[in-house]
């Protein structure tokens, strides 16, 4: 099987994924520029909770059709359609489908006794970000590795992964106050 | 859950009375000229939604701010001064504008940097008239209404000036100016 199936597959295995993530940014001479804590929650296809606890909280949330993105610090909230979101969070990729990802990106993987390292280069010219990398050990997502055009690099280590959780019923919606700005870019993409 | 009714937490009483010691908090935090945010950025325009970490660094005129995605990617480094600024979003991608309409002319965001880097310090831009302005019961600037934009100051926390005096600055400063919205939220001051 080409990458892509063998990343499909282990994606498509991910049908409901749970997980607590560490992140560090580095800048392209190496400095540490953020660290972050959170907690993503995944059930195919389509429905994601990306909650970002420190140092800031953040909620990014998709019902499978549209992706709020809910900053209550900065008393914002954003909306978007989850397809048009797809260059921006890679959140967004693990929980697509394969022929979506195939579409927006050449498929490379490599493999060590410990671990199946897939790297994912953005096709289309507009995604944020120019290199992807998803590491696999016993077919579990464990790490994400991200490039961006300014050489900044960040990593996401995943853990105490554990698949097809039990999940509360409002794990894909999001609440917040009613004196925050809402921006629906749903209504500009004309329904 | 949040509940829905909650109300920001600065909506406290606010008063136009110039305090006694707002003379001199102003000429303490003007002294500052050389200081690091950093913290968390958002901007709303008509038409976008951008949220991001950012670091400021600000010597005198000169400045240097990066701006990326929470996920660290998608960014944006400026360096310049009040007159001109060069923004980079990548290697070979870079632009040179006057600093007053850079940002509004290359990402269409309202982001008055010149202004800016008073107003985080919970002070008005000496440079133009202030049209209203209201201090919190600390006497520190709660409101204020500069250049058509309404900013609202919050959370003050204590910090140390490189002469040792404590002087308080805002870590949470929210700008709104027809239709466009700044917000800024601080981790960490450093005053040099």
């Amino acid at each position: 099987a080409d990458s892509g199936d063998r990343l499909s597959a282990l994606l498509e295995g991910m049908n409901a994924y749970s997980a607590n993530f560490e992140q560090t940014t580095h800048d392209a001479q190496g400095t540490v520029k953020q660290r972050g804590k959170g907690q993503f929650i995944l059930e195919q296809p389509g429905r994601f909770r990306w909650v970002v606890k420190e140092p800031f909280p953040q909620t990014i949330v998709s019902d499978g059709e549209s992706v709020w993105v809910y900053d209550p610090d900065l008393e914002q909230v954003s909306i978007d359609y989850l397809d048009e979101r797809a260059a921006k969070t890679p959140a967004v990729l693990l929980s697509g489908s394969s022929e979506e990802i195939r579409k927006h990106y050449r498929i490379s993987d490599s493999r060590d006794t410990l671990k199946e390292m897939f790297i994912l280069n953005p096709k289309d010219e507009g995604s944020l970000f120019t290199m992807l990398v998803l590491n696999f050990v016993d077919d579990q997502l464990v790490e994400m590795q991200i490039e961006d055009s300014l050489g900044q690099f960040t990593k996401i280590v995943f853990t105490g992964v554990s698949l097809n959780p039990s999940l509360a019923k409002d794990t894909f919606s999001v609440s917040f106050p009613d004196y925050v700005d809402v921006l629906d870019n749903r209504k500009a993409v004309g329904q | 859950c949040t509940s829905i009714h909650e109300l920001p937490e600065d909506s406290a009483e606010t008063s136009t009375q110039t305090p006694a010691q707002w003379q001199q908090h102003l000429k303490q935090v003007s002294e500052v000229k050389h200081w690091t945010l950093s913290g968390k950025v958002g901007v709303i325009t008509p038409n976008q939604s951008q949220t991001g970490y950012i670091d400021w660094q600000q010597d005198d005129y000169d400045f240097s701010i990066n701006i990326r995605g929470t996920l660290g990617f998608g960014g944006l480094d400026l360096h310049g001064n009040q007159d001109l600024v060069t923004i980079h979003v990548d290697e070979n991608n870079q632009r040179t504008l006057p600093t007053e309409i850079a940002l509004e002319r290359y990402l269409d965001w309202e982001f008055p940097i010149n202004a800016l880097k008073y107003w985080v310090k919970g002070i008005p831009d000496p440079n133009s008239p202030v049209t209203s302005q209201h201090f919190n019961p600390s006497g520190q600037l709660a409101r204020l209404n500069q250049q058509g934009w309404d900013i609202r100051l919050v959370n003050y926390e204590k910090h140390k000036t490189k002469q040792n005096t404590p002087i308080a600055l805002p870590h949470k400063i929210i700008a709104r100016y027809n239709g466009h919205k700044v917000s800024l939220v601080l981790s960490d001051w450093t005053l040099k």
